[in-house]
């Protein structure tokens, strides 16, 4: 074998062994990626965004809603308050000021365990800038874990090395937060949502990536819905007007809850903890029995509670009452 | 401002520039890297870039007048009648050529002044406010550079470039432009527009250095960062103790930020055939201040020592104070005496070079005291120790010279990094009056943005890095070393060290990366 390569052309060998020196360093990088990758997805094991990533822990095949987005998803959409109102299952895999290659990435590890009817997409994250650089770097963490996970040399055990990777632990809350929840802080609603012929500008590697969420569900058989939910501070007609046209081109719904039929009534008054930038827990509550009503009217997700495989949203559910009825 | 070591420079910047450079002919070959250096420039300081081209002209320009002024003069000298019409000649021509290297440096030099300091000293929204056009990256590199071609050019040690766009690429040729080494034209001209071929072995090892370099600049100076940039905040609420420990991991995260990003300069000179002027030599292992500064940031030192140093020493003003002091104090401390006004100029000058604020000024007051005191010092220790007896060449001399310079370099970098000579000076203070260990025995240092596995990684680091500084004053560089091993090692070696950087380097959620930090000067 040696001899016979000393036959071929240099930069012909040269190019040879590259390509062997490239496959053994992604041979390394992989089982690096494996040996520092959490072992399950709770923050214990160092899970990073574990609340979000908590669908990965839900029984398989078991959410219909899948809920996207930045804080304002996290804010706005409560799964439990939703089963106990209309029997859907959902999960907010939120995170704070998410970028959309971020939002790709989550919606891409939830549908290998799950199959929504039904993936909501909170709007106030598709306007938030990031660089080619940043999804260059998404895309190598994703293929790569160790490029997310690296800092875990500090705490790697035996376990590390020889078990596989599992998912077993959702959110208590399924991915929403009860941040500051009975404080409010009135909003300035000067302005807000006055009417305009305007565009927010959507920078093309946004509109990019909506595209990929939108066919990644399309493939999922999945419903993408781009919500936009009340936020007197980050939210105005102009967004409202680019959003409503990369709807129509995407061939997606989209529904405002800041602006016509879908309005929420929110008292900006008392449903707000940050003068309108989001909602708490009055306001989430309102946000919630709007989307409820949405989802089962119009996309027609189905009922589980009385569902004996969905026992453990029940006892979800009642521990959901009994903290809010704590607070 | 990203680094050199970010994802579009390493995964895509150089490898384009690599692959292009290699297929298109020699002649184009120059072109490519400029093309690729003004890309480069144009995406970190955008229409800024004009400003280099600007230099790049007027230098460009001065190298022509001066050709033309000596080929003018050797004309008139061969026409001049006798020796007195040739000495005529000589005056005028000296004036002339004075007149245009003069015009060189002072476009350059303010250029430099009203970009980079004149927005410290104008009120906002005056006239003279022009803090809005911002400051083009890495000026205070190119324009020394600029001016070390002019003086050079003048003084003959170089040929007037007739090709501007060579100059072009001298100055802003895109591994050096951001953080130096500021090199002349004599030593990188040629190389640069030779478009030599991409070899094997330059490839290699200029990849071995950049991974080098990628390794100190993401495991040590970007881990340390959060300590750092803590203490140094809010140094008020820290004892003698953590300003110690910020100060010297201080130190630590310069010497890996900046000879890291001088590793990538020069490995990727390496790879286009470009031999860059090396900026750091084991500067830890120095014994006196002075010996620091041949070490550390080596072409700056350089370029002040050609620049400044030698020209005011040799001016007639100053050789007439060296010759009174030294018929007053004697041939060993007159001369010693009188370098401290060329001494002056030249500190005066590097702190300046590092900024406006106050603390680079003293800064340079720092390092002028010692090292112009440290020379009668020397002075008088050698007297005291002949009369003694005591050797001053044993070893335990020699690392005690060591642990004092590291501590006089430690406490030069702490003024350095202070956002004050106020604050300098209150750290300072508290470093003597204040020091205690309490910190470290009850736990303080460790919520300060470093926990202990932190800790044990930079002290593996600096085991790691003693141990190739040693190799190196030893004349052995380990990487290079590797170099001419099979295919299979070097790519172990750059594979390896990449590897290292990906899992031990301080990036992600918990991490800020610290930015290229000469980048600011």
């Amino acid at each position: 074998m040696i001899q016979r390569n000393k036959g071929l052309p240099l930069p012909l060998r040269y190019a040879l062994r590259t390509v062997a020196a490239v496959a053994v360093f992604l041979v390394v990088l992989a089982v690096l990626s494996h040996v520092v990758m959490p072992k399950n997805n709770q923050r214990e094991f160092g899970q990073i965004d574990a609340r979000a990533n908590g669908v990965m822990g839900e029984r398989e095949g078991s959410v219909d809603v899948l809920f996207l987005g930045d804080s304002e998803a996290f804010s706005s959409f409560s799964p439990l308050q939703l089963w106990g109102d209309r029997g859907i299952t959902s999960y907010v895999s939120a995170t704070a000021a998410q970028r959309l290659c971020y939002t790709r990435t989550l919606l891409a590890r939830a549908l290998k365990r799950q199959t929504p009817r039904v993936v909501v997409l909170e709007t106030n994250c598709t306007f938030a800038r990031f660089s080619m650089a940043d999804a260059a770097r998404r895309l190598l963490k994703d293929v790569f874990p160790v490029f997310e996970y690296h800092d875990r040399w500090k705490i790697l055990t035996a376990e590390d090395f020889l078990s596989p990777v599992r998912y077993t632990w959702a959110d208590e809350l399924k991915g929403f937060r009860l941040r500051r929840a009975l404080e409010a802080k009135p909003a300035d609603t000067q302005g807000y949502m006055e009417p305009t012929d305007e565009l927010t500008p959507m920078a093309d590697l946004n509109r990019a990536y909506l595209e990929q969420i939108s066919q990644m569900c399309k493939n999922a058989g999945a419903r993408l819905v781009l919500v936009s939910t009340p936020s007197t501070k980050n939210w105005n007609m102009a967004r409202h007007n680019r959003i409503a046209q990369v709807a129509d081109e995407l061939d997606v719904d989209y529904i405002d809850l800041n602006s016509g039929s879908d309005k929420v009534e929110i008292d900006w008054q008392q449903d707000t903890y940050d003068a309108g930038d989001h909602l708490n827990l009055r306001g989430a509550q309102k946000v919630t029995r709007a989307i409820g009503s949405i989802l089962a009217g119009r996309y027609g997700v189905g009922d589980h509670r009385g569902d004996e495989a969905f026992s453990d949203w029940d006892e979800a559910h009642g521990r959901y009452v009994k903290r809010l009825s704590e607070l | 401002m990203e680094s050199y070591f970010s994802v579009a420079m390493l995964g895509v910047i150089l490898p384009l520039t690599v692959l292009l450079y290699q297929l298109v002919p020699p002649r184009v070959r120059p072109y490519v890297l400029l093309a690729a250096s003004c890309v480069f420039y144009a995406s970190v300081s955008g229409v800024l870039i004009a400003f280099v081209l600007l230099s790049a002209v007027s230098i460009w320009l001065v190298g022509l007048a001066l050709s033309s002024l000596d080929r003018q003069q050797a004309a008139a000298r061969a026409a001049a009648a006798d020796s007195d019409a040739r000495r005529a000649v000589k005056r005028r021509y000296r004036r002339y050529r004075r007149g245009a290297v003069t015009v060189g440096v002072a476009v350059n030099i303010g250029l430099l002044a009203v970009l980079r300091y004149l927005p410290h000293f104008v009120p906002a929204g005056g006239v003279l406010d022009i803090s809005g056009i911002g400051v083009p990256m890495g000026i205070s590199f190119y324009s020394l550079q600029a001016v070390s071609y002019v003086v050079d050019v003048y003084r003959g040690g170089v040929q007037a470039e007739r090709n501007p766009l060579r100059l072009a690429l001298f100055l802003s040729f895109f591994p050096q432009v951001m953080e130096g080494p500021i090199s002349r034209y004599g030593q990188v001209g040629t190389s640069l527009s030779a478009g030599r071929p991409i070899t094997v072995d330059g490839l290699w090892s200029g990849s071995v250095r950049i991974m080098w370099g990628l390794v100190k600049k993401m495991v040590v100076a970007d881990r340390v960062n959060v300590l750092v940039k803590t203490v140094f905040s809010d140094h008020a609420a820290y004892d003698g103790g953590v300003i110690a420990l910020a100060a010297t991991l201080y130190t630590l995260q310069l010497y890996c930020d900046f000879s890291g990003t001088m590793d990538f300069a020069v490995g990727a000179g390496r790879i286009f055939g470009v031999t860059m002027p090396e900026n750091f030599r084991q500067p830890f292992a120095s014994r006196t201040a002075a010996e620091f500064w041949q070490r550390w940031h080596i072409s700056l030192g350089a370029w002040f020592r050609d620049y400044v140093f030698y020209p005011v020493s040799l001016s007639a003003p100053v050789k007439r104070v060296t010759g009174a002091a030294r018929r007053v104090l004697g041939n060993r401390v007159g001369p010693l005496a009188a370098s401290g006004i060329a001494l002056g100029c030249v500190w005066l000058g590097n702190g300046i070079w590092h900024g406006a604020g106050s603390q680079y000024l003293l800064f340079g007051l720092y390092y002028f005291v010692l090292i112009w005191l440290g020379g009668f010092a020397g002075l008088a220790g050698d007297a005291i120790c002949g009369r003694m007896g005591v050797s001053r060449s044993g070893a335990a001399w020699r690392a005690w010279q060591r642990v004092r310079t590291l501590a006089v370099v430690v406490v030069g970098e702490l003024i350095f990094r202070a956002s004050s000579a106020g604050d300098a000076l209150a750290m300072l203070g508290r470093l003597v009056g204040g020091f205690t260990f309490a910190s470290a025995v009850d736990g303080t240092v460790l919520g300060l943005g470093m926990d202990a596995a932190d800790f044990a990684l930079v002290a593996v680091a600096i085991l790691v890095l003693a141990a190739v500084g040693r190799a190196r004053e030893s004349g052995v560089h380990p990487l290079a070393r590797l170099c001419p091993a099979p295919y299979a090692g070097r790519a172990a070696v750059v594979m390896t060290l990449f590897l290292v950087a990906i899992v031990f380097g301080a990036y992600g959620e918990n991490y800020q990366p610290v930015d290229p930090m000469y980048a600011q000067f």
